[in-house]
């Protein structure tokens, strides 16, 4: 049985407590309490309170964070107590640029993580939906973990809409921004593929402010999405038609070296096949893990040797009394739940 | 629709630790179904919901918390159904000659197209004159077996028994066994141990799936609902007739869903309902007849 001790931190849906096991006070937990009928919500459990246990509890892999339990309690609330992540979020450790140095072992090591993690969710058939810097949590031992399942779904039926409402904006693949009703797990690669580049540029890579900047942006520094780069395109319903004087062909390797030249050519051919503008055209997340990159110099680097914020386990005490206060105002999150992406940041 | 089978899943899986007389599976019923859709991706606002059944937004969601926990918050069910549409596709590959056989089978895609126009035909028929027929005989197998999966497979114990690939397979066996018989022989090697396994077990499946009883029910079982709903409402648990009312008094008073612990404990529940009906057992005229809108 968990015991509550202190908050961690509050998202819109839910707030998030440090426990440990009554029966071995050593063992921490975090419990995730969810809220029940906000001011937004009044139809009973939220859909983000059932997406996360439903998938969360078919997932075991080590990394995809660990539901151990779900109980519920006093007013009708879900708790879920979950596999505690002392140290962050992938978000914190990009930003701390005068703190934190690494390179290509370093990206190579976290991506490959989350790499294995987007695997084993399509393998079960569910999209996450959500993936980004701020959702990929650190464990003690440097281990990526990919947390928040509140917009995952299963693949769809054949023929089945699903909403193209999803995704953190600026880890939306075009086929969303255009309004595509039907996608598949290449709309996680796709983020995979920001997140990679946003690991080694070390700030967001495509921050559009709209949704049409976003687009405009995947223009820019991609390509413009055109039947003859996307049979099919121009039949989504957003498509915009774009100027003809106007249209930025796919970019080639060359322009993607003189950007992310660090992760070497062999990394950039993998970027590449990830943020293909066409879904069909773009890796999916078997493939990302059969790339040539994770067997070519340089090795990934040892989870136990990867930066991690806050000096490891000893301090983790201070640091979590300085991360409740400090985390909910940095994180996008709130505002992704209610799929209004305009307000962010 | 998927989301009307995993409501049907939702139903059994409360009743195997609740009983109808404790909680009336017509209002049980409404909430599997709302919690269905929101699990399967299929929302629609309670307001929406309960306009179209023609009750109360909070008959709808009384129950729904305490569904969840019958349910033990396992909300995922895993349906047959895709598996069938992916055997069917490999099936018309097979009529295509594009189906590769599964791994150690030694047939090519061809030779397996040739077995399937020599396949024996289904009781009754003829057979085969060309492929043609043979892809409508996979049509109509498909149709039936989906129709079987749709019907007995929900109303048996099946889902509780099977697996999804074991539910279809079975269902396939019983509407086309020669169609079966072939679509295993070309997955799996001939000397296979696990073959027999396999058929004894889709057997099995396809015994209790013939055991079904039917989706609409006739004259004498209709009598005989009638009967079981009128006995049900006189052996009710009157503590529990009115949920709507129970859940007010739940949000208005916390502590008595029986603390923070994993669950409402058997114990708290059981010292709740002694201090309930000691209290109503001082009401002079019994305790408070129950409001049955919801
Ligand atoms: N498993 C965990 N271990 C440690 N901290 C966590 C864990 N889960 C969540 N947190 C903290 O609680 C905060 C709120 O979490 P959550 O409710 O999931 O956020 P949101 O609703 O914004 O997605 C997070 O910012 C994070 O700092």
């Amino acid at each position: 049985m968990p015991i509550a001790d202190k908050k961690l931190g509050e998202g819109t849906y839910a707030v998030v407590y440090l426990g440990h096991l009554k029966a071995d006070p050593k063992r921490l937990v975090a419990i995730k309490k969810m809220k029940v009928n906000t001011a937004e919500w009044r139809d009973g459990l939220t859909m983000d309170a059932i997406r996360e246990v439903k998938y969360l509890q078919e997932l075991s892999h080590p990394n995809i964070i660990a539901l151990h339990a779900v109980f519920s309690s006093k007013n009708q609330n879900l708790n879920l107590v979950l596999e505690y992540l002392p140290l962050g979020d992938l978000e914190m450790l990009i930003k701390d640029v005068d703190g934190i140095r690494y390179g290509t072992a370093e990206v190579k090591a976290w991506m490959g993580m989350l790499g294995r993690a987007v695997w084993f969710c399509h393998e079960n058939f569910i999209l996450h939906r959500d993936i980004k810097p701020n959702n990929l949590f650190i464990a003690a031992d440097g281990e990526v973990k990919l947390a928040d399942f509140g917009l995952a779904r299963s693949f769809a039926d054949p023929y089945r809409i699903m909403s193209h409402q999803v995704i953190t904006r600026w880890y939306r693949p075009p086929e969303l921004l255009l309004g595509a009703r039907h996608y598949a797990g290449t709309v996680d690669v796709w983020s995979m593929g920001t997140v990679f580049a946003e690991l080694i540029l070390r700030r967001p890579f495509l921050a559009g402010q709209t949704d049409v900047e976003q687009l405009e942006l995947i223009c820019q520094w991609i390509g413009t999405p055109v039947e003859e780069n996307w049979p099919g395109v121009s039949k989504l319903a957003d498509y915009i038609r774009f100027d003809k004087g106007n249209i930025q062909p796919i970019r080639g390797k060359e322009f993607f070296l003189s950007t992310f030249g660090t992760a070497g050519p062999v990394g950039v051919d993998l970027l590449m096949s990830m943020l293909a503008l066409d879904p069909r055209k773009r890796s999916t997340s078997r493939q990302v893990l059969e790339h040539k990159w994770w067997t070519s110099e340089p090795r990934p680097t040892a989870k136990e040797h990867l930066p991690k914020k806050g000096g490891g386990p000893e301090k983790m005490g201070e640091d979590l009394k300085r991360k409740g206060g400090e985390i909910p105002a940095s994180r996008g999150d709130s505002v992704a739940r209610r799929l209004d992406f305009s307000a962010m940041r | 629709m998927r989301y009307q089978a995993t409501a049907v899943q939702y139903l059994k899986r409360f009743y195997l630790t609740n009983s109808p007389m404790t909680y009336h599976p017509k209002e049980i019923m409404q909430t599997a179904v709302y919690l269905a859709m929101k699990a399967e991706d299929t929302f629609h606002s309670v307001r929406s919901f309960a306009e179209k059944l023609d009750v109360t937004t909070e008959s709808i969601l009384a129950s729904e918390f305490l569904l969840t926990q019958g349910l033990r918050f396992t909300f995922d069910v895993r349906h047959p159904f895709h598996g069938l549409e992916g055997g069917f596709m490999e099936l018309l590959a097979f009529t295509n000659g594009k189906g590769e056989a599964g791994p150690g089978v030694k047939k090519s895609p061809k030779e397996t197209r040739e077995e399937m126009l020599d396949m024996s035909p289904p009781p009754g028929k003829s057979k085969a004159k060309d492929i043609k027929e043979i892809v409508i005989r996979c049509q109509t197998a498909h149709g039936k077996a989906k129709e079987l999966l749709k019907t007995s497979a929900l109303l048996t114990d099946a889902y509780f028994l099977y697996s999804p690939s074991q539910l279809w397979l079975s269902t396939l066996l019983i509407v086309d066994e020669p169609l079966a018989r072939f679509y295993l022989d070309t997955k799996l090697p001939l000397t296979s141990e696990v073959k027999p396994k396999i058929f004894t077990v889709l057997r099995q499946c396809a015994e209790m799936l013939r055991s079904s009883p039917a989706t609409q029910p006739d004259k004498e079982e209709k009598k005989e609902l009638k009967r079981i709903q009128k006995k049900l409402e006189q052996c009710r648990n009157p503590q529990k007739l009115d949920l709507v009312a129970i859940n007010r008094a739940q949000k208005r008073d916390p502590d008595m869903n029986g603390g923070d612990g994993l669950g409402e404990t058997v114990a708290k529940r059981r010292k709740l309902e002694r201090e309930q009906s000691m209290k109503e057992s001082e009401d002079l005229f019994g305790p408070v007849l129950a409001d049955k809108k919801g």
